[in-house]
């Protein structure tokens, strides 16, 4: 029997993992031969150093807060309420909702403000000269309006001829 | 002495009268269409809302804003813009005024007429507030009246 042999069997004769068979057999050996029997008595005597280390960390372990932080745990897995998911969703998409907004807003005044020049302050017009053209009457109405934009002229030109445009 | 001459040259230029080297103004042509039927008036012309629902304009219950044509047109250079008439807008901007209390304005002369006639409206000379608008109005357009809006900002 090799060593290795031997001291596997000599391992699971401790460990009480051998047949009957051959732990009656590892029994009858150590009965004649010292140095397995030492080799048993090493083993046993550390199998015990280790129960006694694993039972005392055992004892020394504080399962009342292993389980604080287990229910902790469970707390935390719990679904976020309402105003934590509508904050949640702030904090994520907040930037990028202001910005669409932003742009929403920008498009809209650029679609509705009058295009072009800023609309008038004054209207205010003084027609110093009007020729109008033959077969057609000219008329230099004035709207009154308010204070903001004051008077606007407007001619009206009326075509008497019977062609007109379209 | 050379340097006296050159300041002199340089005052007579920096003063001399109409002296607008560059002077220009921006222009927005909008091209309204009115109609009887009833409607509303487009949203973009909301800055002239009350005129557009004063007479001559009330029998007009819809109003659209067709075209928004942007010019700049320097001192004494005229710019047109084509009609969904097929008339011809001419404008010209011939000076900048400046009244009581800084306030600008702007004289300017416009001409409404088919291409190489002088119907319509062959030319009138009018003084604006500077960003003030003229409405000229009156040709028949599509069942309606084409309406057209002149505003004129210095630059």
């Amino acid at each position: 029997m090799s060593r290795s042999t031997d001291d596997t069997d000599l391992q699971r004769y401790c460990d009480g993992e051998l047949g009957a068979r051959r732990a009656r057999q590892v029994r009858e050996r150590l009965q004649t031969d010292p140095e397995a029997r030492g080799r048993v008595e090493a083993l046993e005597s550390m199998r015990g150093m280790l129960q006694q280390a694993a039972s005392a960390s055992a004892d020394e372990a504080d399962f009342s807060k292993l389980w604080g932080r287990v229910r902790s745990g469970i707390e935390r897995e719990q679904p976020p309420s309402l105003s934590e998911r509508i904050s949640g969703w702030f904090r994520r998409w907040g930037i990028v909702a202001a910005t669409a907004t932003a742009a929403v807003v920008v498009a809209l005044a650029v679609l509705l403000w009058p295009a072009g020049v800023t609309p008038p302050a004054n209207n205010d017009a003084v027609i110093e000269s009007l020729d109008v053209g033959p077969e057609a009457v000219g008329t230099i109405f004035t709207i009154t309006g308010p204070k903001e934009t004051g008077d606007t002229t407007v001619i009206w030109v009326t075509e008497t001829s019977a062609e007109g445009d379209k | 002495m050379a340097r006296a001459r050159w300041f002199a040259l340089g005052c007579a230029l920096l003063f001399t009268p109409g002296a607008a080297r560059g002077d220009e103004v921006r222009c927005t042509i909008r091209i309204m269409h009115g109609l009887e039927k009833a409607g509303v008036i487009d949203k973009r012309l909301a800055f002239l809302r009350k005129q557009l629902s004063r007479p001559p304009f009330s029998a007009y219950k819809t109003i659209r804003l067709l075209e928004s044509r942007d010019l700049v047109v320097p001192q004494n250079a005229t710019r047109q813009v084509k009609l969904p008439t097929k008339k011809i807008l001419k404008l010209t901007f011939k000076e900048k005024l400046l009244q009581r209390k800084d306030q600008l304005r702007l004289r300017l002369h416009l001409s409404i007429t088919p291409p190489k006639q002088t119907k319509f409206l062959p030319g009138t000379l009018y003084t604006i507030a500077d960003r003030g608008t003229l409405l000229v109005a009156g040709a028949r357009f599509e069942q309606g009246t084409l309406v057209v809006g002149i505003t004129c900002q210095h630059k």
